[in-house]
């Protein structure tokens, strides 16, 4: 028999994560983009962040994730002929307590309604960012982390077809009852 | 340095349908590897209802998605760190007779020990008159090319969902399906 109530759900925010891609390069393929990221962990002025964007300390009981991106390599896939693509990739944070926290992330890419993804344009394009992610670390501190399924809500800005830069939001889904166990 | 933002993007969750996995008693219990124990889960031909909890007729100016699995298959991980991985595979027929194919991961949150209750525990984890219910979480995304579905693919979607639990074999699955959008 059908159900006829809805189970709870909750999104409950995280953190941030934004970066500005410092080399860029054209792919040479028309049907995907690479995405590739790198930044020295102790360079004094930082291309990218992970932050709380309310300033607050804590996330889910648990203390909150900051530092910045150390590495990430994606990729688009351009779906011909329709409004969307698909990104891909994997990343990982150094947090200020110098831990590190790798996480892969898959999901899709929506235009603008007047817009297209693959339309050269010398004006920055934004496409908005549908992600699931999932954390994994060797921290005591995060152990938490991986235990969580992960939503990441942001947005891709290209301008001809390069990426510039990517801004997400990452959130923790649960179904509003106790953990497991 | 990049300037930090101090506002959130907008987060809207879409409901989509929702669907009950009966799943078959026979599994391939592929054992111990590293990292876990992995078996793969079938769902019961037939016997998994995709439907709309709210009896809506129409979502989001579409027909609204009803119909049965044909196939559908998991191949998860239990993970010895107390996480359970899901990889799913599942071919759904609308009830007007069109195709669908989805293919996911998902989390199985154990909780502590939850490896060991699983795999090893006696007394087994839950009984026929009481199962143990735990939750799921899975990110489908779905494929057709039937055009009066075809807008379901540009959409990354989230499942909160249940399992039931017997004899530390999980019985049934059953998820709410949203897109996200925002």
């Amino acid at each position: 028999m059908d159900r006829t109530q809805f189970f709870d759900k909750r999104l409950t925010y995280l953190f941030s994560c934004d970066l500005a891609f410092l080399e860029v390069k054209a792919s040479p393929q028309r049907q995907f983009q690479h995405l590739s990221f790198f930044e020295d962990d102790h360079a004094a002025d930082k291309s990218s962040a992970v932050y709380n964007v309310f300033d607050e300390k804590r996330a889910m009981g648990h203390e909150s994730v900051s530092g910045h991106v150390s590495v990430l390599e994606g990729r688009v896939d351009i779906q011909p002929l329709q409004e969307f693509a698909l990104l891909s990739g994997r990343a990982m944070i150094f947090t200020e307590e110098s831990a590190r926290i790798s996480f892969t992330f898959e999901g899709t890419l929506r235009a603008p309604v007047d817009d297209s993804l693959w339309l050269e344009s010398d004006r920055i394009v934004e496409s908005k960012a549908f992600l699931s992610l999932r954390f994994e670390t060797p921290s005591t501190k995060h152990a938490w982390l991986p235990q969580e399924q992960c939503l990441g809500f942001g947005r891709l800005a290209q301008r001809n077809q390069v990426s510039q830069r990517l801004n997400l939001d990452v959130y923790a889904a649960s179904a509003g009852w106790p953990a497991n166990g | 340095m990049i300037k930090r933002r101090t506002q959130l993007y907008d987060t809207d969750l879409l409901y989509l349908f929702s669907y009950d996995a009966d799943l078959e008693m026979r599994r391939d219990e592929v054992g111990f590897v590293p990292g876990g124990v992995r078996v793969n889960i079938f769902a019961r031909p037939d016997k998994t209802r995709m439907y709309n909890v709210a009896g809506e007729q129409s979502i989001l100016g579409a027909k609204s998605l009803q119909g049965t699995v044909v196939a559908g298959m998991d191949a998860a991980l239990i993970r010895n760190d107390d996480i359970g991985d899901l990889d799913v595979r599942l071919i759904l027929r609308t009830d007007d007779g069109v195709t669908l194919f989805s293919y996911y991961k998902g989390l199985f949150p154990a909780g502590p020990r939850g490896f060991r209750r699983l795999i090893s525990e006696k007394p087994k984890l839950g009984t026929e008159e009481e199962p143990v219910r735990a939750a799921l979480y899975i990110m489908p995304r779905y494929e057709t090319a039937n055009e009066q579905y075809s807008w379901l693919g540009q959409y990354q979607c989230v499942g909160f969902g249940q399992a039931t639990i017997v004899k530390s074999k999980i019985r049934t699955a059953t998820f709410d399906v949203y897109a996200m959008d925002g």
